[in-house]
């Protein structure tokens, strides 16, 4: 199992709001290439996870290891420059600004050129490209949704985290996020994405870990966790906090 | 039947609202204390004019359909000439009702403009007697009613007729308001007969006022492809010489920019230098609110700490810096202080959003000021007495300070050129880019990398240090400054500019600039209509009001800003597209 080591790590980690104790003893291992969902329900502590990674909160204790190196306490744009990099929940692109902008804002960190990158996105999704100097807002939901991956990839990710990537969509467009992100992950970019359509996340991904009020409750392979008896109890019947 | 062919109710609004506004320029003293000034000589006094501009504006407005995709065009008919009449007759009627009750009542304790002065000047009568009373009101009555269906009346005409019709009292108006800028032109060309043909203590006289509003009605006739046929040509030219024309043309409006200061004389340039200290801090500011998204309330601050720097190390008075320096080297000490007093007051309030910060600003900006002001700090910035005997800027063979407006005003340009090069330069660099992501979505452009914190103190430090200058300059201009020099009101006026202007945009700014500190004047500083004096900040109020109502993106508007503000006609115009013709009533009416 640990052939490779990990890309994004978490070991042990414990944080706290206050005196609300939210996230209880975590392990998360991500392995480069590997594409891992988090699935949970309302206030399971999926979105504490994300901003555990992104430095928006620090760990009571345990460590947040990214490529090996610790992050705990670090602000948001160093860890953002150790190669973490977010497609936030319901896109969030800057929609008064060009979709180049909003490509060239997700290579702020950056810098060497970007040039590469935009062919590789335009590679990806072509359409983007024909988008280029048009603002964000004016696009269809599915470019929008190429655009904000895009912008995430111009950072040149270890590991692209998505929040809730089937949040607020239509059916069409949820299935139309999904083959997005299969193919970047495909493309060779490691993907942690936290969810909560448990069906459709296990369907493209490698591992899955289930949160249940601060605990990882269920950790194993998807086509596993797609076959245990108990994690479908639990996703036929909604997760209880 | 097609509607709002005539609608009483809209009618009598409108006439209410004509009223109210006529009743209240009178009540606040406009009429008398503009009476002596005349626009046009022995015919119109700027008290008049600006008691009864407004009617003919509302005569037309109380006619005008708001044009909807897919609807029609509603038929232009007489109805609106009555419309714009009975608009005039009740407005006038209410202003009437004013002068009785100012005429049978003594309500100048409360009301000090109401007074027998402004009785006669509406009744257009020396005595105050019953039968006077009767034929003034009849004139007033008259007069508003006239204008008012003259207003009504311009809907009957072509759209290049009106165009016409309107263009040409403006150009009238705009030529007597103007008097002081234009006789000194001329006069520094020599002609100065020409100027007292032209006016007669600053009104126009009858014969040039007619000549003017002739070609004013026929210039503004001209077809719009006419009007561009300049522009084509300079479209068509071949590249290279396109290159070539724009350098002369550079180099003419340079040229020409230079040489104003001499051609404006003394009191031109004053106000010009004065604009250009405000514009310095607009610009500044502009980067604050504009770019980073970020409401200062407190700007002033910045602009006084630039001032006392300066003014402490060049003043002999400051007691506790003795060597005097030249105002030049006081420079980097002021861009250093500009700095530090950026961090200060930026750091601990650059965690609060919105409101809050603006909140937080407005409270640092009274604490600069009354430290200042304070008896603990008199030792050093003079208390309320400030510091005097500012010696101006040394140039080695003279020293310029506020009685050579003419030398301010370049110093004033020099700094306008470097903030206007700073800002463009920023807009479009790095910081710039994250400026503008983190006014858009504060918490994906942090996600995105970006250092919100320090973004947020770098649009802090670089306004403050604007300011900052402007205030070293604005300290050797005066030759003296004062607490009071720095109220809150100048915070104000200046974030005034910059909406007005066009946030975001730096020949918004600009433009709002001019019009406001140019032409109507600084809190305490003459502009072009020195007249409005006392009625300047009323003024910038209407101004600020009709903007937000109707241009809330500013006179040269930020595109994406436009973008934001104007979303929901957006919308609604894509949706009209779809669905066709849409004609609703609720909608129509509004």
């Amino acid at each position: 199992m640990s052939e490779v080591a990990p890309v994004l790590e978490f070991r042990n980690v414990n944080t706290h709001y206050g005196l609300a104790h939210i996230l209880k003893d975590v392990n998360i291992a991500i392995r480069p290439g590997e594409m891992v969902c988090l699935l949970g329900g309302n206030a399971s502590g999926k979105t504490t996870t994300l901003k555990t990674i992104l430095g928006m909160v620090t760990p009571t204790s345990g460590e947040v290891l990214i490529d090996g190196v610790k992050t705990n306490g670090l602000p948001t744009a160093k860890v953002v420059e150790l190669g973490v990099s977010m497609v936030p929940e319901n896109r969030r692109l800057f929609k008064r600004m060009t979709v180049r902008e909003n490509l060239e804002i997700g290579g702020y960190l950056r810098k060497d050129s970007l040039d590469d990158d935009f062919d590789r996105i335009f590679d990806l999704f072509p359409r983007v490209k024909e988008r280029l100097s048009q603002s964000a807002g004016t696009l269809s939901g599915g470019e929008q949704q190429m655009v904000a991956v895009g912008r995430a990839l111009m950072a040149r990710p270890k590991v692209l985290l998505m929040d809730e990537p089937s949040m607020g969509l239509a059916p069409v467009l949820v299935a139309q996020n999904f083959e997005i992100i299969q193919q970047i992950n495909d493309a060779g970019t490691t993907v942690f994405m936290v969810e909560q359509n448990a069906n459709m996340a296990l369907s493209i991904a490698d591992h899955g870990y289930v949160l249940q009020t601060g605990q990882i409750v269920l950790a194993d392979t998807s086509a596993a966790l797609l076959a245990n008896p108990e994690m479908r109890q639990a996703y036929l019947g909604e997760v209880e906090d | 039947m097609t509607r709002g062919v005539f609608d009483l109710r809209k009618v009598i609004r409108a006439g209410l609202i004509v009223a109210v506004v006529l009743s209240f320029t009178a009540a606040i003293g406009m009429v008398e204390e503009f009476d002596e000034r005349m626009i046009i000589d022995r015919l119109l006094s700027l008290g008049f004019l600006a008691l009864f501009w407004y009617v003919p504006v509302a005569g037309y407005k109380v006619g005008d359909e708001p044009v909807l995709e897919g609807m029609e065009a509603t038929e232009k008919t007489p109805s609106h000439v009555l419309a714009g009449l009975i608009v005039g007759l009740i407005g006038g009627a209410g202003l009437f009702v004013l002068v009785l009750i100012t005429n049978t009542l003594d309500l100048r304790d409360v009301f000090t403009r109401l007074s027998p002065k402004l009785v006669q000047l509406l009744t257009f009568s020396d005595s105050i007697t019953d039968p006077q009373l009767a034929l003034g009101a009849v004139a007033l009555i008259g007069i508003s009613g006239a204008l008012g269906a003259a207003g009504g009346a311009l809907h009957l005409v072509s759209a290049k007729l009106r165009r016409r019709i309107i263009a040409a009292p403006v150009a009238v108006i705009v030529f007597a308001l103007l008097e002081d800028v234009i006789g000194q032109i001329l006069r520094s060309f020599g002609l100065t007969s020409l100027v007292r043909q032209l006016y007669r203590d600053g009104a126009v006289r009858i014969i040039p006022a007619l000549v003017v509003g002739a070609i004013a009605f026929y210039l503004a006739g001209r077809e719009r492809g006419e009007r561009s046929r300049l522009r084509e040509l300079v479209q068509a030219a071949d590249p290279k010489v396109r290159t070539r024309n724009s350098l002369i043309a550079g180099a003419v409006i340079g040229a020409m920019v230079i040489a104003s200061p001499w051609v404006l004389g003394s009191l031109l340039s004053e106000i010009l230098a004065t604009t250009g200290i405000f514009l310095l801090m607009a610009l500044g500011l502009n980067i604050v609110v504009g770019f980073a998204g970020l409401l200062d309330l407190g700007y002033v601050a910045f602009f006084a700490v630039g001032a006392y720097a300066s003014a402490v190390l060049t003043s002999p008075l400051s007691p506790f810096f003795k060597p005097e320096w030249p105002w030049w080297y006081t420079l980097p000490v002021v861009v250093v202080v500009g700095v530090f007093a950026g961090i200060m007051v930026g750091t601990p309030v650059i965690r609060l959003r919105g409101d809050y910060l603006a909140i937080v600003t407005l409270g640092f900006g009274e604490i600069v000021r009354i430290t200042f002001l304070s008896d603990a700090a008199a030792p050093w910035f003079g208390g309320a007495g400030g510091i005097r005997q500012i010696p101006g800027i040394p140039l080695g063979f003279d020293t310029v300070s506020g009685s050579d407006p003419q030398y301010i005003f370049y110093f004033a340009l020099a700094l306008v050129l470097l903030s206007a090069w700073v800002s463009h330069a920023l807009l479009n660099s790095r910081v710039g880019r994250a400026w503008t992501a983190m006014r858009e979505d504060e918490s994906v452009a942090e996600v995105m990398g970006i250092d919100t914190v320090k973004s947020k103190l770098s649009a802090f430090v670089v306004g403050a240090v604007l300011a900052a200058l402007g205030g070293a300059l604005f300290s050797a201009k005066l030759g003296s400054i004062f607490p009071t020099s720095f109220e809150l009101l100048i915070s104000i006026v200046i974030l005034v500019i910059v909406i007005v202007g066009g946030m975001g945009n730096i020949v918004g700014v600009a433009v709002g600039a001019f019009v406001l500190i140019g032409v109507l004047g600084g809190p305490r500083q003459p502009g072009l209509l020195q007249e409005f004096g006392e009625f300047k900040l009323l003024i910038y109020g209407v101004i600020l009001v009709y903007m937000m109502l109707q241009r809330p993106e500013g006179l040269v508007p930020n595109v994406r800003r436009q973008h934001e503000l104007h979303q929901d006609e957006l919308t609604q115009d894509a949706w009209l597209d779809k669905s066709g013709e849409f004609v609703d009533e609720a909608t129509g009416e509004a």
